[in-house]
């Protein structure tokens, strides 16, 4: 079934192909070599990565809902907050006596607060198998309810981007308080070991970089065949002409509800392989700005495609890793003048331009064949023109 | 009482949002729509004022009228866009349409075929008609849909009726204005619907495609009931055997065109200056 998925699917075979080597080699690179050895991979760096393919597979969540249905949510980050929040607090209760103040049962926050009990949604987490349901669960709830109420009055455009852009801030506000439960302020961090194994290892990091690979094959292949499938061509057809859709006999709002509600899950799995490899999750991961650098990710590297998806998001995010070192206080500047440019120039975003670079030698060659014999070409050259349009990226 | 209020929201819901309003129209009685004493207003301007439209069974009925007669409002009324204030609206003598939304409507058997041609620009002429195809819509059999061998021979007669078959590859936005519409039309036969609301088949065709479309619609007479909202009189003309005339969301006139073209009103508001 992958191969058959893969199988005409260049653009997306050749990225992931490329993120397996480039997995591979650094995970070699850690393990297999020591500090001064020119192949050495530092454990830094094995973590860097592992974080852009988090974010890589958040980018493909979001094209799901943006590029193939057309809803642009600013509220996304929502979604790998939570994901990353679940295990988190799996991760505190792992922690155990060896907080600063050596509650077996509390983590340090709540005995700072003076807290004597945990909290009833507290209740479960330090089970593995629990907190890895709730990180599809939970996610995956609040996208449902919200969904729910939302495609139900139709709400749509640019009220709909709005109101998750307000989700996304509702949680960050209630996120912020002690009194939530998740550490305030600081958020979950501090973190020991997970299923056992120690988090500062070299070893845990590979396996975690190993993970988030796989975890974004899985999520692109869910997502791709979920796209080829008819529901894909449905939401395709949502996205260009809802009330058409409809008018077929089409419940528009349970398909925006079940895509929306999937793309959601995709992002709390980011999110859960996020925390662990950062090792800290804090109410900052809700700030809108957040929410909407990953709109500008999947811009970058090209909406509907899904691979350009984690193209944009692997790159934007190389970028501000190298600008943020030079020169911290412009990237946001650097990030809204690479949002324009790409508008602009790069409608389909970077992988876009391979279709580009097709349509124009195609054009081209239609040209010279229009010269090569004027009389047929005029019949010739608008057939040609239309096949040399790019159709798709 | 508590019980029984529960269950009849249960049910209404689970009409609303489940079941799709599986049941067919019941035309038994020779007549497959009733609109009765509609009213339809829009911030004070009254669109639709007491409306009454009755289509036979296999009917071919054309309705003309001045722009802002209340032809596409009429058009969602029936199919579930806009709910009128008042009136009621049947389809068949058991389905009422004011019970059912848009796809739950579309589910029952009224096809729509809209003003602007509207076919999905980035899929294929075939895809355009896989989606179209009846059968269960709901998420999870739309993700294990495939396209069976009946279903191809059922597009296949359809590419054949509309003249597609050899744009079968070609993308939505590579159609002429008139090529799209002859795949909305192929779409709407695709939903196998028993009434078809056909709004404006022929702008943007030249007289020849007019013509195709003419004998395509009258090809389904008699298997289908069909409903065309038109302006141009040559067309009607060549198609109608029953006109209603609106003007200012009321029927002005029933009957053959030439009775229609006779009277008075309907020259004084409408064919006197735009037939000639």
């Amino acid at each position: 079934m992958v191969t058959s998925l893969l199988k005409k699917d260049r653009g997306g075979f050749s990225v992931l192909g490329a993120v397996w080597i480039f997995v591979l080699l650094l995970i070699a690179g850690n393990a297999f070599f020591q500090d001064g050895s020119a192949f050495y991979v530092g454990s830094n760096t094995i973590t860097l990565f592992g974080k852009y393919l988090c974010y890589a597979l958040l980018a493909v969540s979001l094209d799901l809902i943006w590029g193939y249905l057309g809803i642009l949510s600013l509220g996304h980050a929502a979604f790998f907050g939570l994901g990353g929040y679940v295990m988190g607090m799996y991760l505190m209760r792992q922690i155990g006596a060896r907080g600063v103040y050596g509650n077996p049962e509390l983590p340090d926050f709540m005995v700072f607060l003076n807290w004597h009990e945990l909290p009833w949604y507290w209740y479960g987490v330090n089970h593995f198998w629990f907190a890895a349901i709730m990180i599809l669960l939970v996610p995956g709830a609040l996208a449902f309810i919200f969904g729910f109420f939302a495609f139900r009055s139709r709400v749509g455009g640019v009220y709909l981007s709005i109101i998750t852009q307000s989700l996304t801030f509702a949680l960050a506000l209630a996120f912020f308080r002690n009194e939530t439960g998740f550490g305030g302020n600081n958020g979950l961090t501090d973190f020991k070991d997970i299923l056992g194994f120690s988090l500062a290892s070299d070893t845990t990091r590979d396996v975690l970089l190993f993970l988030s690979a796989l975890a974004l094959t899985f999520g692109y292949l869910l997502c791709r065949y979920l796209m080829r499938s008819r529901l894909g061509k449905v939401t395709i057809a949502i996205r260009d002409a809802e009330s058409r859709t409809r008018f077929m006999g089409y419940r528009v709002e349970y398909f925006k509800l079940a895509i929306f509600t999937v793309a959601a899950m995709l992002a709390g799995i980011a999110g859960a392989l996020y925390v662990p490899q950062v090792g800290i999750i804090n109410p900052g991961e809700f700030n809108p700005i957040n929410s909407i650098e990953i709109v500008i990710w999947v811009a970058v590297g090209g909406r509907a495609s899904l691979y350009g998806a984690i193209v944009g998001a692997i790159l934007v995010n190389y970028a501000k890793t190298v600008f943020t070192g030079i020169f911290p206080d412009g990237w946001l500047y650097a990030l809204g003048l690479i949002f324009v440019l790409v508008t602009l120039f790069l409608p389909k975003g970077i992988v876009g331009i391979i279709g580009m670079i097709r349509a124009k030698r195609a054009e081209r060659k239609a040209l010279a064949e229009a010269d090569a014999g004027r009389q047929a070409a005029a019949e010739a050259e608008p057939a040609a023109a239309a096949e040399a349009s790019p159709k798709e990226a | 009482m508590e019980k029984k209020l529960f269950s009849s929201f249960a049910g209404k819901f689970l009409k609303k949002h489940v079941s799709h309003g599986g049941e067919a129209p019941d035309g038994s009685h020779g007549m497959m729509l009733y609109l009765e004493g509609i009213n339809k207003s829009f911030d004070g301007f009254k669109a639709i004022n007491d409306l009454n439209l009755y289509i036979e069974k296999g009917e071919l009925r054309c309705i003309i009228g001045p722009n802002g007669a209340g032809k596409s409002t009429m058009m969602d009324i029936i199919t579930g866009k806009i709910r009128p204030d008042s009136g009621s609206a049947w389809f068949g003598q058991n389905i009422n349409l004011l019970d059912l939304d848009e796809p739950a409507i579309a589910q029952a058997g009224i096809g729509r075929k809209f003003q602007k041609p509207t076919v999905f620009e980035n899929m294929t002429v075939d895809e355009n008609l896989e989606l179209a195809l009846a059968g269960p819509k709901t998420v999870w059999s739309t993700l294990r849909g495939k396209m069976s061998a009946e279903d191809n021979e059922m597009r296949d007669s359809v590419l054949e009726l509309t003249g597609l078959k050899d744009l079968r590859g070609k993308d939505g936005r590579l159609l002429s204005h008139g090529q799209k519409q002859w795949l909305e039309l192929g779409m709407l036969l695709m939903q196998k619907p028993q009434l078809l609301l056909v709004d404006e088949p022929v702008t943007g065709m030249t007289r020849q495609e007019m013509q195709k479309t003419a004998e395509l619609l009258l090809s389904l007479e008699h298997t289908h009931t069909i409903i065309v909202v038109e302006h141009d009189m040559d067309f009607v003309r060549s198609i109608a055997r029953k006109v209603t005339v609106l003007h200012q969301g009321h029927v002005l006139a029933e009957g053959s065109m030439a009775e229609v073209q006779a009277n008075p009103k309907v020259v004084e508001v409408y064919l006197g200056s735009d037939a000639s």
